[in-house]
């Protein structure tokens, strides 16, 4: 029930805590509150109910640290739709994504929702219906997270390249 | 046929084969003619390819055998709590109250021990559970929770609930007709109550198997509050009959008890 997930769930938990320490936190709450909450638990999707939990815990701990923690608010102006797409070509998106630890950081950049969605989809291969059952959304919003995440991602890589070819 | 702004905007639904059949279609239509929405889709689809490259984070190994152990704890203590469940799937809240009372109990008979200053005599101790269950079955309306006079009603009820069979008979031909049965807890673990009626009063009979712990002279008696407790062991399995009947009818019930189990 948990075990065959706790990839998964160690996965989100890293990805939007970004610490290890503060996942292996949540994964241990999350996996005792799931076991202990599996009475109440009927779905037939586990992992997606698994994954519920893991990010609540990670939120919640996320909104206990928030004061303590060096938030980067996400800046429009450095990574915002600032006229990059034209300049983005296949090749050269690829430069950047080539790099794991660039796409990674990248990634890393996202707000919250964008990053989970990210992680979920591409990482863990969910479908829209379960991001939305995990994030408590609409499918609607999962898709409209998604295609926003991509943007940004590729405005920030193709920034990166520019940057790159100007040194 | 799509134009370029309704393609875009589904461009990711159709990356994630998240569309239904008709609008994949049309998509697909559309992409075969716009060269420009044709490479915003390649760009879209090695961002994609290259995102799910991205391995995930290994999960630290001391985490997984942290988790795994305890859950086997979690597991064990629940292995424990499932047979005071009045069904097969444990409510959480029951077992909550269930441990809230206990609390409550083991605090009541830790006041009244450190009150008297008595030692802490484990048969003693154990003749004060019994008759505060007693007490408790009277005064919660929960005498019974299989009420039947029949004995073969009863002692099938147990079975599953208890890693033990207590012994259940209808003695109403020697005045001490069957009430029913019900499921208790001591602080050592679970035990069965078979409840009996004379006239008017109400008799619990606590059964479990004995510790092999259990030393010194039996039948044992305790008398609190106005309740008697007569305790003894036959055949591995210790016996405690809890009522307000006078000393010499628990006597009585108890002999009655004792002629109907095979020694």
């Amino acid at each position: 029930m948990i075990l065959p997930h706790l990839d998964a769930a160690y996965n989100l938990a890293r990805w939007l805590t970004g610490h290890d320490q503060d996942a292996q936190d949540v994964v241990q709450e999350a996996s005792l509150r799931a076991f202990r909450a599996f009475d109440g638990f009927y779905g037939e999707n586990g992992r997606a109910w698994l994954l519920t939990i893991v990010r609540n815990t990670a939120y919640n701990l996320l909104q206990k640290n928030k004061s303590l923690r060096q938030t980067t608010p996400f800046d429009e102006e450095l990574h915002g739709n600032a006229g990059a797409s034209e300049c983005a070509t296949p090749l050269s998106l690829l430069r950047g994504a080539e790099d794991e630890q660039n796409l990674r950081a990248a990634v890393e950049a996202l707000p919250d929702e964008f990053r989970e969605a990210l992680v979920l989809r591409h990482q863990d291969g969910l479908s829209y219906r379960e991001i939305a059952l995990i994030a408590g959304v609409p499918t609607g919003t999962v898709m409209s997270r998604l295609a926003r995440a991509r943007a940004r991602l590729k405005d920030f890589l193709a920034k990166g390249n520019r940057e790159e070819e100007a040194s | 046929m799509r134009n370029c702004d309704e393609t875009r905007q589904w461009l990711d639904a159709y990356l994630d084969n998240e569309l239904d059949p008709v609008n994949t279609l049309e998509i697909e239509q559309h992409l075969q003619t716009c060269p420009a929405c044709s490479q915003a889709y390649e760009e879209l689809r090695a961002l994609g390819a290259a995102l799910s490259t991205v391995p995930r984070y290994p999960t630290p190994a001391a985490l997984r055998e942290r988790i795994h152990s305890a859950l086997l704890g979690e597991a064990s203590a629940e292995a424990q709590t499932i047979p005071f469940a009045p069904a097969a799937r444990p409510s959480w809240r029951w077992v909550t109250a269930l441990a809230a009372m206990l609390v409550l109990g083991a605090m009541l008979a830790g006041a009244l021990l450190f009150s008297r200053h008595q030692p802490a005599d484990p048969n003693q101790m154990l003749a004060r559970e019994v008759i505060a269950s007693h007490i408790r079955s009277l005064m919660v309306s929960h005498l019974a929770d299989v009420a039947s006079t029949d004995q073969h009603t009863v002692k099938p009820w147990f079975d599953g609930k208890l890693n033990f069979a207590p012994p259940v008979v209808d003695f109403a031909r020697n005045g001490f007709p069957l009430v029913g049965g019900r499921l208790d807890y001591l602080t050592d673990g679970p035990i069965a109550a078979v409840v009996y009626r004379r006239d008017k009063h109400v008799i619990n009979l606590f059964v479990r198997p004995a510790t092999g712990t259990e030393q010194g002279k039996f039948p044992k008696t305790a008398s609190r509050q106005g309740y008697n407790c007569l305790s003894w062991i036959q055949a591995g399995t210790r016996y405690w009959a809890v009522s307000d009947l006078t000393p010499a009818e628990l006597q009585q019930f108890m002999e009655i008890v004792r002629r109907s189990t095979p020694s």
